[in-house]
């Protein structure tokens, strides 16, 4: 979903005492400041949420994105409860592991890792520290296969060594199977 | 107690043992801009990226 950026009086105020007070060393780097930080706030028009909550503020739609030292702060406003557009990722293995994705709380997997701790890193992706929602997980498998026997396995064994911890920590996602 | 001395010691949890006067002082600096920026937004006083533009002009000639 396209947002609208707008800049607060009181940024654009700091970030003009800031560029006018590095000018006085270098003006290169003046401009390069205004630049970055005019840059950083434009690609805000998608996928605002991507920036780290600010610990100093009480609400978890004031986030921030580093601008060279400086901490661009910002403000998501929130969404109604229904929406008519989503933004969606298309991932392959690749977004698997080491990413964090806890601004989504949508997953559905088409392809099953035959590996239970595979499909658990990949649930970890979105449920992790700082998602808000409840998560949902669709696992996508065509039962009477080969596969299918797989992964029933799999799951099996997820639900009795993952679930129960994850269910612990609050997840309340559904683990769907066929 | 008071809501400005709830934030501070608020502010005073999320910070480490060894935190310096100095450090104490940045994150409740930074903590008013926090609240100024958002009196801006509720007040309008807000630019668009176009009015930036204008505004920075002179930074972001070629």
């Amino acid at each position: 979903m396209a947002r609208t950026v707008r800049w607060s009086e009181a940024a654009t105020r700091d970030l003009e005492e800031a560029a006018d007070f590095i000018a006085r060393d270098s003006q290169y780097y003046a401009a390069a400041l205004v630049r970055d930080a005019r840059a950083t706030a434009r690609s805000l028009r998608t996928l605002a949420e991507r920036g780290r909550i600010v610990p100093e503020a009480r609400s978890s739609n004031v986030r921030e994105i580093p601008v060279k030292s400086y901490r661009l702060i910002y403000w998501v406003a929130p969404d109604g409860v229904t929406r008519d557009e989503a933004q969606v990722l298309v991932a392959t293995e690749a977004a698997g592991e080491g990413i964090n994705l806890q601004f989504c709380w949508f997953m559905v997997n088409y392809d099953i890792p035959w590996n239970p701790v595979r499909l658990e890193q990949r649930m970890g992706r979105i449920h992790r520290y700082g998602q808000e929602h409840d998560c949902l997980i669709f696992n996508f498998v065509a039962v009477n296969t080969r596969e299918g026997r797989v992964v029933s396995a799999g799951i099996g064994q997820l639900s009795v060594q993952v679930l129960a911890a994850f269910q612990a920590a609050g997840l309340r996602g559904l683990l769907t199977q066929g | 107690m008071n809501a400005a001395k709830e934030e501070v010691l608020r502010l005073l949890d999320l910070l480490p043992e060894d935190a310096s006067l100095e450090d104490i002082q940045y994150h409740i600096y930074v903590r008013q801009k926090i609240d100024h920026g958002l009196e801006d937004v509720e007040a309008g006083r807000t630019l668009s990226e176009e009015e930036f533009d204008q505004r920075m002009a002179k930074w972001l000639e070629p």
